[in-house]
């Protein structure tokens, strides 16, 4: 017998929620289980974007993703050209650039020691001299006892006879090559310099960054080379890009899906009231594809959610939205196939089960 | 509405259940099919409901005595399951609009008539109850209130006091004979009090 009825979608949407989200519902349960795999997902998920940052701003420190274009051949000095140089900052993988005067000399400064490196730089590589007079060193900073961005005077010129503002580095310090350095801002008429450094966004891909900069830079005389400071054994954020929770969500829609379908199949006596009242498998299927679509939907609510509301620790929320989708998707698919079997059942059979 | 069983066999596999089995069974009449378990009671009304396939022969029905004879179709068959099959999260009267909602009517008509069959079935002050809170009793007199509500000419009825007490099924005979005043009713029953109260019994034993 070919069976047909006129049930409406919107009368069957309104079944499936009141079989969804009424709390006396046999659904009801798994919608619960539903929210808290989503929240879980998405709290898993920012506390390891939260991990790869905590990685990287540890070798931020050490010198990731700073690079220096310096001569390539030893005793074949180069002349980078400031403006181009500092003119990287364009670029979209480059968070600050500039040159550094290497050679300038060094300075006895009552605070921090004598003959300590004085480092003249682009105020685009630090842009801290823009309101100070010199950023200090780390390591010297704490060897004089200040800590990191701390603001203090220094004081100047053998006798003490001058103070300057100054800022202790925040980080940076070691990439920049001068940990033990004080940095003042380059004065405009230097026009070249034999070091350009360059400080990437923290995920920009050094080794396809630094061939970009090498031809963005006016160098005269000599090749250069642009290499980075720090030599990471292994990346981090291919790490983190490839590893395998990040099918998590896929895996727990699966698990949704199939969970859905199965108190399905223990609803089988209910699911025949319908049957046994003229509701064709075509409706049925229908009407169990909305509920498994109210469920998954909770499912990915529930972590944009919870996503939202962490999105100030979150790496990359949108990335973290669009997986659970996926997941969502997957929740669908397999729940909906799994339930395939209940519309082939007779419902006089479907009545027996307890 | 008349049901026209012809010849009909039943296989499952090796085993027959019923072998060439005919009956032409009144409409506005209760009818009881009896015999012991395994005789092919439920089949035989899983046949005519068109769930089950025979191996040969045919159901069919129709309006009257000179009218054209047709296979069943599902507007044409109301089911009252052994148990009541109810949705237990949902209120009664949820349970009965399902049983018209499929014939595409509104949802505020399908309320009206889901009402007026809970009424009818005396249970119309638990309306608004979860079907989870309702005795056995109570439950399968949603399931007579469904299909009361479903206005079908036929009317099956698998078992349906299998699980009850003397004084529910009295309530059940009661609810048969309310249904058979719009409808053919035909009751698969071992059941000696339903037996007794039916028009006619068929047994299948003796097919």
């Amino acid at each position: 017998m070919h069976e047909t009825d006129r049930w409406s979608l919107a009368l069957l949407a309104r079944e499936a929620t009141r079989n969804v989200f009424s709390t006396a519902a046999r659904l009801f349960p798994v919608v619960l289980l539903a929210v808290l795999l989503g929240s879980a997902q998405a709290s898993l998920a920012v506390q390891q974007g939260q991990g790869l940052e905590r990685q990287i701003a540890e070798l931020r420190a050490q010198g990731r993703n700073v690079l220096a274009a310096t001569q390539a051949v030893q005793d074949s000095p180069v002349l980078i050209d400031r403006d181009s140089c500092e003119g990287l900052t364009a670029l979209s993988v480059v968070e600050r650039a500039g040159i550094q005067v290497l050679d300038a000399p060094s300075m006895d400064l009552p605070q921090l020691g004598a003959k300590v490196p004085v480092r003249p730089v682009s105020t685009t590589l630090l842009p801290e001299l823009a309101t100070h007079d010199a950023v200090v060193g780390r390591s010297i900073a704490e060897s004089a006892g200040r800590g990191p961005s701390q603001r203090f005077d220094l004081v100047t010129g053998a006798s003490g006879s001058g103070t300057v503002s100054a800022l202790v580095g925040s980080g940076d310090g070691a990439g920049l090559g001068g940990t033990g350095a004080v940095f003042v801002a380059a004065d405009r008429s230097i026009a070249t310099s034999a070091t350009c450094s360059v400080v990437l966004t923290p995920f920009a891909d050094a080794s396809a960054a630094a061939p970009v900069i090498a031809a963005a830079l006016d160098v005269q005389d000599n090749p250069v080379l642009v290499s980075t400071e720090l030599r990471e054994t292994t990346d981090v954020v291919a790490l983190f890009l490839t590893r395998i929770e990040r099918f998590l969500p896929l895996l727990l829609g699966a698990i949704g899906g199939l969970t859905v379908a199965v108190v399905g199949s223990l609803r089988s006596s209910e699911l025949a009231a319908y049957r046994l009242s003229g509701t064709s498998p075509r409706s049925l299927g229908v009407l169990l594809a909305l509920e498994q679509s109210l469920v998954a939907g909770t499912f990915v609510t529930a972590s944009a959610a919870t996503t939202l509301l962490l999105a100030g620790q979150a790496l990359a929320p949108a990335a973290s939205v669009l997986w659970t989708i996926a997941g969502g998707l997957v929740w669908l698919v397999v729940g909906n196939i799994v339930a395939l079997p209940v519309l082939r059942r007779r419902p006089s059979d479907m009545a027996k089960d307890r | 509405m008349e049901i026209h069983v012809e010849n009909v066999s039943y296989r499952f596999g090796e085993r027959e259940v019923l072998t060439d089995f005919s009956a032409d069974i009144e409409a506005g009449r209760v009818t009881a099919l009896v015999g012991p378990s395994g005789s092919g009671k439920s089949t035989l009304l899983g046949g005519i409901a068109g769930y089950v396939k025979s191996a040969s022969g045919r159901v069919t029905v129709s309006s009257g005595p000179r009218s054209p004879r047709e296979a069943p179709r599902p507007e044409h068959i109301g089911w009252v399951p052994q148990g009541a099959n109810a949705l237990s999260g949902r209120t009664v009267l949820d349970n009965v609009a399902i049983g018209v909602l499929s014939r595409g009517i509104t949802l505020r008509e399908a309320t009206e008539i889901a009402r007026a069959a809970l009424d009818k079935v005396s249970l119309g002050d638990r309306a608004a109850s979860l079907a989870r809170e309702l005795s056995g009793g109570e439950l399968q007199r949603i399931a007579f209130a469904r299909a009361l509500a479903s206005g079908r000419p036929i009317i099956l009825a698998d078992e349906p006091t299998s699980s009850l007490d003397a004084a529910n099924t009295e309530n059940i005979v009661e609810l048969l004979y309310a249904l058979r005043s719009t409808a053919t009713v035909v009751v698969a029953t071992h059941d000696p009090a339903l037996i007794a109260a039916a028009e006619r019994c068929i047994n299948l034993r003796e097919a």
